[in-house]
């Protein structure tokens, strides 16, 4: 993995009552550069442990001197964004990992349907000017709750116009997927980000109207959901890793000082792909099939299950 | 998972025997005749879908107009091609296309859907008849065969051996010269 990146908060803005703003400004050197669609992983020092959660980098692409993020504050939050809407103030310093993509747009679209749910917005942020700068033909659709999560909404409104249909919730107003994803034309590739209920009800929508999988691309982050408390033995080094109920699996390891190779942490890039050897392994992946389930994990969601030692090819 | 290990005949077409069973909102089938066995059966099969089908054929094919009401029939292949042109460019994404033919017919079809935006995925082939298209690498002229393993070129009169290699960009089998000693079809005094 490559080596952190160290950060100064250089402003914090509150856009809603559950959505707050950071830009980040590099302490020394330069930013590395990166592309639309592109997240980096913020790494939070909390006082028991070191949470590292996944944000959407919603600056320019080609603005290369300071990175943005969008956090929302999280009923059921872990205490990640909890800490950023707490306690991070301006001229703090942060460690973030560099940027990777895994929803970047597709360069054989003919047309880009964005589809965003709340906060879900951020990655779109950064596509637009890439969008506009390709002369790409696309359109947003932003699904919110009005005064709560609706950040950019204005913003956008003036750059966009036509090209942006709203849907505030608190306004009765909602998207209509059936129709939007049955009237769009040959060579569109649709593109969700938001709550889970909203990416499966997409990605159902499109195939039940017959999108092949190649036209859809969607972005989860979701922080590993809490489960049962496990221990994982480590075949190679002999360590023994208790993992508690709302650590996953991934962060625990970190905690004992092993580095598993990641990037989303969230089951679907594959990069933590984990061989195991013995144990039952509860998966909740998006990556791994049927027959390498048997033998592979993705320690950023999936667990071992309680009572059964998990024993990892680590 | 890649593997470097050679396939030969990992460039060769592969065509369906059945429709795949997916869901789509409209269906267009695009047949060279409808006369043929194999049409018919592929008709029948289509039939089974909820969505209405709409087919366009070549030629003046005897059609039953009571079992297809939504049949249209083009004298040659340049107002067939320009039919399709129109019929995708306002086709909404869930269109899912079967194209009937030999192999001529369905790479040229194929290409068309291709430039107007469909997918692999979303474009079904049945192979009828045996006519395929070779292209000779020598002076890039391309030729109908059948199952032929050589034949000679009707620009550079060299003597094609028919690859298996297809190509799908071209819709055509690659023809190599078959022996370089002798490039022509006729040995020559
Ligand atoms: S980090 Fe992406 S699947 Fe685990």
């Amino acid at each position: 993995m490559s080596a952190a990146i160290e950060v100064r908060v250089a402003a914090v803005r509150q856009l809603t009552p559950v959505v707050r703003e950071f830009t980040f400004e590099p302490l020394q050197g330069r930013l590395p550069g990166f592309s639309a669609g592109s997240h980096v992983v913020v790494h939070m020092p909390l006082a028991e442990r070191t949470l590292r959660n996944a944000y959407s980098l919603l600056s320019d692409p080609t603005e290369r001197g300071h990175y943005r993020i969008a956090v929302r504050l999280q009923d059921e939050s872990r205490g990640g964004s909890r800490f950023m809407h707490e306690q991070v103030k301006e001229g703090d310093r942060l460690q973030l990992s560099p940027p990777a993509n895994l929803f970047s747009p597709s360069s054989q679209a003919r047309r880009h349907l964005l589809i965003a749910g709340g906060i879900g917005i951020t990655p779109f942020l950064s596509y637009l000017p890439e969008l506009r700068a390709r002369g790409a033909d696309f359109s947003l659709h932003y699904a919110f709750r009005g005064g709560l999560t609706d950040a950019y909404r204005q913003q956008l409104q003036a750059e966009l116009g036509e090209r942006l249909s709203c849907y505030d919730a608190e306004a009765g107003c909602f998207l209509d997927l059936p129709r939007l994803l049955g009237e769009q034309p040959l060579g569109s590739h649709v593109y969700v980000c938001g709550p889970q209920s909203l990416i499966e009800a997409v990605r159902e929508q499109a195939a039940a109207l017959g999108w092949p999988a190649s036209r859809v691309h969607w972005e989860v982050f979701a922080a590993p959901e809490p489960g049962q408390p496990f221990v994982a033995q480590l075949a190679r080094s002999g360590k023994r890793v208790a993992v508690g109920s709302d650590f996953s699996l991934l962060e625990a390891l970190e905690q004992a000082g092993v580095e598993v190779p990641n990037l989303c942490r969230g089951g679907v890039c594959g990069q933590c792909d984990t061989r195991y050897l013995d144990g039952e392994v509860e998966h909740r992946d998006a990556f791994l099939g049927a027959a390498e389930r048997a033998t592979h994990l993705m320690p950023c969601v999936s667990r071992g299950r309680c009572g059964s030692a998990l024993l990892l090819d680590l | 998972m890649t593997t470097d290990a050679p396939q030969a005949m990992a460039s060769t077409p592969l065509y369906q025997q059945q429709p795949q069973p997916v869901p789509a909102t409209r269906r267009l089938l695009v047949s060279q005749s409808l006369v043929q066995p194999e049409v018919n059966a592929l008709q029948a099969a289509l039939a089974q879908f909820a969505e209405p089908l709409q087919v366009l054929v070549l030629g003046e094919s005897a059609v039953d107009p009571v079992a297809l009401d939504s049949v249209e029939a083009f004298a040659g292949p340049q107002l067939l091609r320009a039919r399709l042109q129109t019929l995708l460019a306002t086709a909404p994404v869930g269109t899912r296309l079967y194209l009937c033919g030999d192999e001529v017919f369905l790479w040229d079809c194929r290409q068309l859907a291709e430039e107007a935006g469909l997918l692999d995925e979303e474009i079904e082939l049945f192979r009828t008849g045996a006519r395929r298209r070779l292209y000779c690498v020598h002076c890039a002229t391309f030729q109908d065969i059948t199952d032929e393993a050589l034949s000679e070129c009707t620009c550079c009169g060299v003597q094609l051996l028919v690859r298996t290699h297809f190509s799908r960009r071209l819709g055509a089998y690659m023809g190599v010269c078959s022996d370089p000693n002798l490039p022509r079809a006729e040995v020559r005094p």
